[in-house]
């Protein structure tokens, strides 16, 4: 009984932690059509940030959002000098976000040294839930996913700005036929989405240790969550395909080493996507 | 003339082939202006590129005495301008009120956005009816009104048309004419682009032929319905 009880505790606050993760990917694919290889190094720049900004003395919460903020700007200047003029070329924005992604790495190698870095769990401890320890920090970022999930939400289908950035995905012509400013739009999304990464990076540091490739971690099994809950499905995809995923996981770990469990997402994620190519969430 | 749309001398080209070779015309302010071309003709490019969407090479073109080449679209829109374009184009996943309110985004007064929704559900009150749906599930000639109401929001000077009738049944597209020429009463100036000659030239002030690429022919509806040209322009 307690084991079926962590069982679902431990894969809604992977399925959570994981939707944080993938979300700012969630976002720049889904809306701007740009696969972002350099998410993985946003996450990463988000930690380093958080962690440069906590050691200078800085309190926790204003941190992430500095580490946030930063990665945002970084995110504007590689979309105002590079991707800009490449929106409708795939392929290029593949190779170039891949291009920033080298390096940034390389660019935090050698500001930040490749020792590992760790950055103080803000809300050490557990709680007890019937008889089972639930970590109280990660259920905090659980909580954040789900907040951050459902405000974006609340934007995307109730506010104007929803209503514009639904307008442009469905037709980008036409929506700048009624006046809308679609480069500016498009920059809105994608430092958005920086943002978004950034911040997941910053809430993730301190339940790892950060190093160069910390965001790596997540890079692969974001790109699953995205592609198997289906492109363009913002909210729900990203968080069904955390689901599988993350459930999955945690799963086939109950019954199996942490390397096999791994190797059995790929074969999840294959067979979800032979019988839905276009993602759970997405027909035809 | 400050709200007259001029195009001088245009040349616009796909793939460095001309489509237009030295268009040029003018939609005068108040009047409705027709341009009459078959299919492959460039009437469809000459709208867009009015609209900045495919910019012409060479030659200009003005509106309310603003230079409107080398604009970016949305620049171009904010001059006051509003496009009814081919296929209608609505949004199909937002709902009808979604998309009209789209159309008049720009202005941010909440009580003239009612307003002048209220007046777009007084033309169309079947769009009242169905302001909750999506306009993706609405039938050809629902989502004519949607797209119309959509250009309207904005509260336009000019109104570019492109092919009102395309798709729609004889009568919708009777009624559709009607409803542009009610439009044109309120003030606003219409640039039509067709094929439908006859319903056309009969709310037309005034109207040009285009035949690959060039104006072949131009008039007032009675000089074009008997000239040679417009036959020539539709049946080779």
């Amino acid at each position: 009984m307690s084991t079926a009880l962590s069982v679902v505790v431990d894969a809604t606050l992977i399925t959570l932690i994981l939707a944080l993760a993938a979300f700012g990917l969630a976002i720049i694919y889904g809306l701007v059509g740009v696969i972002n290889m350099g998410h993985g190094a946003m996450l990463t720049l988000g930690a380093y940030l958080t962690w440069a900004a906590t050691t200078a003395g800085l309190p926790f919460v204003i941190s992430i959002f500095l580490a946030a903020a930063g990665v945002a700007v970084i995110g504007l200047l590689l979309e105002h000098i590079v991707i800009r003029s490449f929106y409708d070329r795939p392929f290029d924005t593949l190779l170039l976000t891949w291009g920033f992604f080298l390096v940034s790495t390389e660019v935090i190698k050698i500001v930040f040294g490749t020792d590992l870095r760790n950055v103080a769990n803000p809300v050490p401890g557990a709680f007890d839930l019937g008889g089972i320890q639930i970590p109280a920090y990660r259920t905090m970022i659980a909580g954040c996913s789900l907040l951050l999930i459902a405000g974006s939400a609340l934007v995307f289908f109730y506010t104007a700005l929803g209503i514009k950035i639904r307008a442009l995905i469905q037709n980008r012509e036409m929506a700048s036929l009624l006046g809308l400013d679609v480069s500016r739009m498009y920059k809105l999304v994608f430092v958005t989405g920086s943002f978004m990464a950034g911040l997941a990076g910053a809430l993730i540091s301190p339940m790892l240790s950060v190093d160069p490739y910390i965001g790596n971690i997540f890079l692969v099994r974001s790109f699953f969550v995205v592609i198997i809950g289906g492109i363009g499905h913002l909210l729900g995809g990203t968080l069904i395909g955390s689901f599988l995923i993350g459930g999955s996981e945690t799963l086939f770990a109950l019954f199996s080493g942490q390397v096999f469990a791994q190797t059995a997402v790929f074969a999840v994620a294959i067979v979800v996507l032979r019988f839905r190519p276009h993602g759970v969430l997405r027909s035809g | 003339m400050s709200g007259t749309l001029t195009v001088e001398g245009i040349y616009t080209a796909y793939d460095k082939a001309n489509v237009l070779e030295d268009v040029s015309l003018e939609a005068e302010k108040g009047k409705i202006t027709c341009l009459l071309g078959s299919n492959g003709s460039g009437k469809s490019t000459l709208i867009r590129s009015i609209l900045g969407l495919t910019p012409p090479n060479q030659g200009r073109i003005g509106f309310a005495g603003t230079t409107l080449t080398g604009l970016p679209t949305h620049k171009v829109i904010a001059t006051g301008i509003a496009c009814i374009p081919e296929g209608r184009k609505v949004f199909p996943k937002l709902t009808v009120e979604e998309n009209l309110r789209l159309g008049g985004y720009q202005e941010s007064s909440p009580a003239v956005i009612t307003e002048r929704l209220d007046k777009v559900y007084e033309t169309f009150p079947r769009l009242r009816e169905r302001k909750d749906q999506l306009a993706g599930t609405m039938s050809g000639g629902e989502q004519a009104m949607v797209s119309i109401g959509r250009g309207l929001m904005s509260a336009p000077k000019l109104l570019l048309i492109d092919e009102p009738s395309l798709g729609l049944s004889p009568l919708l597209v009777k009624e559709n004419f009607n409803i542009i020429r009610g439009i044109n009463e309120l003030g606003i100036t219409i640039f039509l682009v067709e094929q439908n000659v006859h319903q056309t030239l009969a709310i037309a002030d005034f109207g040009y032929v285009l035949t690959k690429g060039r104006v072949v022919a131009s008039g007032t509806p009675e000089k074009l319905s008997k000239t040679t040209e417009v036959h020539q322009a539709y049946f080779g």
